[in-house]
């Protein structure tokens, strides 16, 4: 806006100057007045220097002479101008719509008749509007990141919105219209205002405008399920969304963080909360609830049932130790974390119980002669979260001898289960080895394929999976990748806790053999299938091999893993997959070598070994095994061939069934193996076929000596003489009553074989035994000193890393060669010159050495609060930490069947001796107790004597 | 199909150089120089390494180095149309220049190879065709009658890899003894290592490859030696647990395998002690750590297992001046290429893994300024079938394989790249080739690299002589 008037305007100002001197004189009285004086005829002012656009103002006439008309120029613009503002004759001034630019203009003033005369004049700033705040929208909003409308009027070019305070970046879209990106992190009630800019910056009215807070959600998810006992802690992770602030404030039945009674809860770092429970359960109810409650919303909260558990008893001695049968006595119980209400087993019967204290009980037996010369005592803690501690075993005077010593039923046991207890050495030693067989002969198996349903429904983070949602129940069970953790959990859970035991020993080793791992993609998506082909092989380890063999090869997880599932027959350019035919035979039948029935090999003329078969059988044995895959119920569609994942939901699935047969993709070309032809034939026959062919392998005279041989490794000794293998294979053959593979009369057979048996023969020969696979070392000492799980879900996981697992975990080798080959020597090694196998060799290097002696560690020094989800309370073994010698002989027979060295029990008695006991704090006598066992404990275990089982 | 870009692998390859070049205070920089300078201060400055990278379960040569002469790539195609995505279209074939070209015929990598097709035009790399374990050499004729020894239990994982790793006189799971243990066994005996435990190393656990007589192997992973906890701290109660430790840990045994197993529990405490203070740190101050890999069949980025095994091997061999060795060979797998179903994106999820370590090695030895002194090479149970069945393939026998290093004669093939088609001599059925070069060869010819005389070598290698008067196959000059 350009002053056209810019000159005179300059020479204005100087008679402005000029002008008010003469006022000034005029004032002080001067008498020089003259119609030349400024402002004689022309003075004007004004009551204000500046004044806002659109405003008016009007103009004081000072003149001295009466009655003279003005006219008025505004920057000498006669009336003035849009641009400058006009002014009338009567002096009115109105500013203009717009600050014009410089913003100054000068109002002079002049007789009109007299133009002549010195004029009068006055500066005004004109100024931008105060803006006026009409509305903002939205009118609230919540809080984020929002985009703001305010309407009104008198915005400026420039205008800026204020938010609480601060200037926020705004787009100027009109005088009336203003948008802003507000940022309001917090709710609560916040002013805005608008500010016009300079010249005559000023603020708009405010407003008050209410952030409300956001839509706060809570995910919680507990770590290690939702039961604690005493004093122990659990966590839950805590996913909150929708709010920056995800502050949390947590109550524990109403109380603001807890307190000593219902226990507490404090939120961690990482967002998740940790409950640590009293040190005595609440009452009325063991279960509290926990309310998470958001800062940022507190009208939103979720709540958490916890059930607080009793402790899990430590029995450590009892007064007397020696009873007799039919005659009744008072026995005390001494040890910890006793309940009232707790009560004293017998042999596992509830007896008469007296309340002590939290570390005596007394309680009335009556033991009836058995022909045991044991008793076992236990305590059981009751409800909440009922356990028993470990056994006792005492003393019962009886008349009928033990059937061998006790070092004895250790040794059988090693070989037979994962781990015996002080219990069930006294009872094979007292009852013998045939009726501690058919005992575990006649119980069901445990299995844990409904376990892992049902952990895997209970933790999925979605929304339970109607019945007919195909697609839902299929991302749960077959599609899931991330729970495979509950198959491993619930392995353990049986492995360390079920009475089957020797079904569990030999289900174990087949896994070893009839390899299947979770290493495989498509295994490792379907927890149920994978925990499925587990029972399995436990089912049918006292059955028949023929069955096992069959279930093996018709099982969908071994389908995926050896490529037999949807195997085509083949055409003009595709032969069928020969995975599972060169691996059945191979690794779970007959072997590459013909053998004698004593497991040597047999030698051609030139003293060659002879292989079983060649290429050409297993291409004739893959035509075999084409046509198989899902098997959905009632389908008449073909849909499984290519297509899992449709029939699956809440106890059923087809990861669950044996696999189909689907004739139309079933070779039919001759097919010939081992000897055997099957004609080609224009109708395809799957399972007519494959009985041929399993048939087949199983009558094959290499089967029994290449399965027994195994089965005795795994069990027994990498070594057995070659009349050992005879003899196991000769039951295995015709188990008495001309049945072919008679899983139970083989399994009898190894265990109670002379060359298993004969304790003195096999401790002096130094060639005798195997090495202990680190899984197996583990699970002797969980169940050796009864092992429980903190939190009741036997949370370990898989334990195959070398540098902080055991090096090992079932179902998750490797390859289908299993953790270590059955013909493995370790090479470059003192054993390689005898030419004696080492298998359990293959797993055993300078990295797995010291991953075990760590992950040991680390288990055995867990207790009821801290470490490992399992961990053993050592009671008997702390009532015998006062006699070093007592308690290390005590090891020596639960772990090492008693052939521990006098240099090693030395070593180890010495280190127990050189912990003290101090006097006075009971907390401290406990812990130097724990020390001493734990040391006991480990120094056994780590000791390379323990690692040969012989 | 996601094909890498070249241009990218080499700005990746030299920015690296760049920051280890352009920042004088880089202590990675001043640490492998004083490392370099170290090693020539060496009383045996001729410092050489050995890398096997097994590749488990059977690499599909056919699919990893490609004929694409017009005759072949149709056969090649052909063959391979039974099964999705085997059959890769030319224009994603990384065509490969021979300096010495091969029966008239033009080649390529799988697509995947990008690394080795960078190794290769720089000369680094060199192919090695259709090799694999034989006794003596065979015709197909001779393979039917059985009228030539032949290595047992041919297309058997087991037995084939072990024919492989220990060079079976007899072949199979008869031998316990790998030839690079057997190696390491004369490289003792000739005193170029002050202190054997660290002549053989493997990644991988316990690898017949490295199994001497009276040498044994070492293994490392990526965390380093780690020690037994029981003897860095004190026990449960004190120290008084700790000394006996130690004392139960090195106890005579009576029993045989107590005995071998508290070898393998002194071996460790020993090695660690070195090791701890010897190896180079993974990353800032060390050895760089590796890119990930963009998988192609999730387009998403991964860890590369078989670079994270290689990283451990260059950081022991940075820390070399430490260990007390001129000579090392080192195991590392990779697994698992027993492609029988899903090979399309199996085999180019491994192989890119494969192309990107091997670059990525290289590039290191290179920094260590001993590029020129340590070879890598490729070795697997077998190759695959040419047909496929109708999702892969199944177990071969010959295969071809990478060599890969400064000494190396590179971006040349060595051997016979066979035929392909149906029905052509070296097939036995559905593609599976005989071997035209040997294991033993192959072996023998990088042996002789490593310092072993002919004479050594012949008895490392008892089939050596089997395969004419020079068995040398001339890869590394």
């Amino acid at each position: 806006m350009r002053n056209r008037s810019g000159r005179l305007y300059t020479s204005t100002r100087a008679l402005v100057f000029a002008s008010l001197l003469g006022v000034i004189s005029l004032l002080t009285g001067c008498s020089n007045f003259s119609v030349t004086n400024p402002g004689y005829f022309a003075a004007i002012s004004s009551t204000a220097t500046t004044i806002r656009v659109n405003q008016q103002l009007q103009i004081v006439n000072n003149a001295k002479i009466t009655g003279v008309p003005l006219t008025f120029y505004v920057n000498g613009i006669a009336g003035g101008n849009a641009e400058l503002g006009t002014i009338d004759s009567n002096g009115l001034y109105t500013a203009p719509a717009i600050v014009p630019v410089p913003n100054n203009i000068t109002i002079t003033s002049a007789a009109t008749t007299h133009p002549e005369y010195p004029p009068g004049s006055l500066a005004l700033g004109v100024l931008n509007p105060i803006p006026i705040l009409t509305s903002v929208t939205p009118t609230g909003f919540s809080e984020g990141v929002t985009t703001v409308t305010v309407a009104g009027s008198q915005f400026v070019y420039g205008a800026q919105i204020s938010w609480n305070g601060t200037p926020i970046t705004t787009t100027f879209v009109s005088s009336t219209q203003l948008v802003a990106s507000i940022a309001a992190p917090n709710p609560g009630t916040f002013p805005l205002l608008v500010t016009n800019p300079n010249p005559g910056s000023a603020n708009s009215a405010t407003a008050q405008v209410k952030v409300a807070p956001g839509q706060v959600a809570f995910q919680l998810q507990p770590q290690t399920g939702s039961d604690v006992r005493v004093t122990n802690s659990i966590n839950f992770g805590l996913t909150v969304t929708g709010t920056n602030n995800t502050g949390v404030t947590l109550a524990i039945n109403g109380v603001a963080g807890g307190n000593a009674q219902v226990g507490t809860a404090v939120s961690n770092a990482d967002g998740s909360i940790t409950y640590t429970a009293p040190a005595v359960v609440p009452k009325p109810t063991n279960v509290v609830q926990m309310t998470i409650t958001s800062v940022d919303n507190p009208a939103v909260s979720i709540n958490q049932n916890i059930s607080v558990l009793n402790p899990i008893p430590i029995l450590t001695s009892a007064t007397p130790t020696t009873f007799t049968p039919n005659q009744s006595a008072t026995v005390t119980l001494t040890g910890q974390d006793f309940i009232t209400g707790a009560t004293v087993l017998m042999n596992g019967t509830q007896v008469p119980t007296q309340f002590g204290s939290a570390t005596t009980l007394t309680a009335t037996v009556n033991p009836t002669e058995s022909g045991n010369n044991f008793m076992d005592l236990q305590v059981q803690n009751p409800s909440p979260g009922p356990a028993n501690s470990s056994d006792l075993i005492v003393d019962l005077q009886s008349t009928t001898p033990p059937a061998m010593s006790l070092t004895d039923a250790s040794r059988f046991l090693q070989q037979a289960t994962f781990g015996a207890t002080d219990a069930d050495i006294h009872n094979v030693s007292q009852n013998g080895y045939q009726s501690w067989l058919n005992a575990q002969f006649a119980l069901p198996p445990t299995t844990i394929e409904p376990g892992v349903e049902q952990a895997v429904i209970l933790n999925s983070l979605n929304p339970p999976c109607a019945a007919s949602d195909v697609k839902c129940n299929a991302a749960l069970f077959v599609q899931n990748s991330s729970d495979e953790n509950y198959v491993q959990n619930a392995f353990w859970q049986d492995a360390l806790s079920a009475d089957d035991e020797l079904r569990q020993r030999v289900q174990h080793a087949l896994s070893e053999i009839f390899v299947i791992s979770g290493t495989n993609a498509s295994v490792q998506s379907m927890p149920r299938g994978e925990a499925n082909y587990y029972d399995m092989l436990g089912t049918d380890a006292f059955g028949n091999f023929r069955t096992l063999l069959q279930d093996v090869t018709l099982n969908p997880m071994m389908g995926q893993w050896l490529n037999m599932l949807g195997n085509d027959k083949g055409n003009a350019t595709t032969d069928p997959d020969e995975n599972y035919a060169r691996e059945v035979m191979q690794l779970f039948t007959v072997g590459l070598y013909q053998l004698n029935n004593d497991g040597t090999q047999k030698l051609d003329g030139s003293g060659n070994p002879i292989p079983t078969y060649s290429n050409t059988d297993v291409m004739g044995m893959a035509a075999v095994f084409t046509g198989f895959s899902w098997q959905i119920p009632g389908d008449t569609t073909e849909a499984g061939w290519s297509n899992c994942c449709q029939y699956v939901g809440t106890g059923f699935g087809e990861e669950l069934l044996p696999m189909t047969s689907y004739p139309d993709h079933h070779s039919t070309v001759e097919k010939d193996f081992l000897g055997v032809t099957i004609p080609a034939s224009s109708n395809p026959d799957p399972n007519g076929d494959l009985k041929i062919a399993l048939d087949t392998l199983f009558n094959h005279p290499n089967l029994p000596p290449f399965f027994c041989r195994q089965l005795i490794e795994h069990l027994v000794t990498s070594n057995p003489s070659p009349a050992y293998v005879n003899r196991v294979a000769t039951v295995f053959e015709d188990d008495g009553t001309g049945t072919r593979g008679n899983m139970q009369a083989v399994i009898t057979a190894i265990l109670t074989d002379s060359e298993a048996r004969t304790t003195s023969a096999a401790v002096a020969n130094p060639q005798y035994g195997k090495v202990r696979e680190s899984l197996l070392r583990y699970t002797e000492w969980a169940r050796a000193f009864s092992a429980q799980s903190r939190n009741g879900g036997y949370w370990l996981g898989s334990t195959e890393d070398p540098i902080y697992g055991l090096g090992e975990m079932t179902l998750r080798s490797p390859t289908v060669f299993n953790w270590f080959a059955p013909n493995y020597i370790p090479s470059g090694s003192s054993i390689w010159p005898t030419g004696l196998l080492g298998p359990e060799f293959q797993m055993t290097n300078v990295t797995t050495v010291v991953g075990y002696l760590n992950y040991m560690q680390g288990a055995i020094g867990a207790n009821a609060t801290s470490g490992p989800d399992v961990f053993a309370s050592y009671g008997t073994e702390l009532g015998l930490a006062s006699t070093p010698t007592a308690l290390v002989d005590r090891l020596n027979l639960l772990l090492m069947a008693g052939q521990m060295s006098s240099t090693l029990e030395g070593e180890i008695v010495s280190a127990v001796g050189a912990i003290d006991i101090p006097t006075g704090d009971q907390n401290a006598i406990n812990a130097a107790l724990a020390a001493r066992v734990q040391t006991a404990v480990y120094l056994t275990l780590a000791s390379p004597d323990f690692t040969a089982q012989q | 199909m996601c094909k890498h870009d070249h241009t990218r692998r080499q700005f990746l390859r030299t920015a690296s150089f760049a920051s280890m070049a352009g920042v004088s205070a880089s202590p990675f920089l001043i640490g492998l120089n004083s490392m370099a300078a170290m090693a020539q201060n060496n009383t045996a400055p001729d410092y050489k390494a050995l890398v096997c990278v097994f590749l488990q379960g059977g690499n599909d040569g056919h699919g990893t180095v490609i004929a694409t002469d017009p005759d072949s790539y149709a056969a090649f195609v052909q063959a391979r149309s039974g099964a999705p995505g085997l059959a890769y279209p030319m224009s994603e074939l990384l065509p490969i220049t021979l300096q010495t070209p091969q029966s008239g015929r033009t080649f390529a990598l799988n697509p995947y190879l990008t690394g080795v097709q960078n190794l290769f035009n720089a000369g680094r790399a060199a192919i090695v065709a259709n090799t694999g374990t034989l006794i003596v050499p065979a015709t197909k004729a001779q393979v039917n009658a059985s009228s030539v020894p032949l290595p047992d239990s041919l297309f058997s994982h087991f037995d084939q890899t072990a024919a492989w790793q220990a060079i079976a006189s007899n072949g199979g799971s008869a031998e316990r003894v790998g030839w690079g243990g057997a190696v390491a066994d004369l490289i003792e005996g000739m005193n170029m290592n002050s202190n054997s435990m660290f002549t053989c190393i493997s990644t991988a656990g316990i690898a017949l490859f490295l199994s001497g007589q009276t040498s044994f192997q070492l293994n490392c992973t990526p965390a380093g030696p780690i020690p037994i906890g029981g003897l860095a701290q004190p026990l449960f109660g004190g120290p008084a647990g700790t000394n006996a430790l130690n004392s139960i840990l090195s106890a005579t045994e009576a029993n045989l395998f107590a005995q071998e197993y508290e070898v393998v529990i002194q071996r460790s405490i020993q090695a660690q002690a070195t090791l701890a203070t010897s190896m180079l740190p993974a990353g800032a101050g060390g050895v760089p750590n590796p890119t990930q890999f963009l998988d192609p069949t999730s387009n998403k980025l991964m860890d590369n297992p078989l670079a994270a095994s290689l990283q451990t091997v260059a950081r022991i061999i940075g820390g070399r001046a430490g260990l007390g060795v001129t000579r090392q060979i080192f195991y590392v797998q990779l697994g698992s290429f027993d492609t029988h179903n899903n090979q399309a994106q199996l085999h180019a999820t491994l192989l890119t893994q494969l192309g990107e370590a091997l670059e990525y090695f290289d590039g290191l030895m290179t920094s260590m300024g001993i590029g020129n002194q340590v070879t890598t090479f490729t070795a697997s149970d077998f190759g695959r079938t040419l047909t496929s069945n109708s999702n892969g393939t199944d177990h071969g026998w010959g295969s071809h394989h990478f060599v890969v290093g400064g000494a190396v004669q590179g971006q040349n093939m060595y051997g016979q790249y066979p035929v392909i088609g149906v029905n052509q001599a070296n097939d036995l059925g559905a593609g599976r080739l005989i071997p035209t070069t040997s294991v033993d060869q192959y072996a023998g010819t990088l042996a002789k690299w490593f310092g072993l005389s002919d004479g050594q070598i012949r008895t490392v290698l008892p089939n050596f002589g089997n395969f004419g008067s020079s068995p040398y196959l001339g890869f590394m000059g």
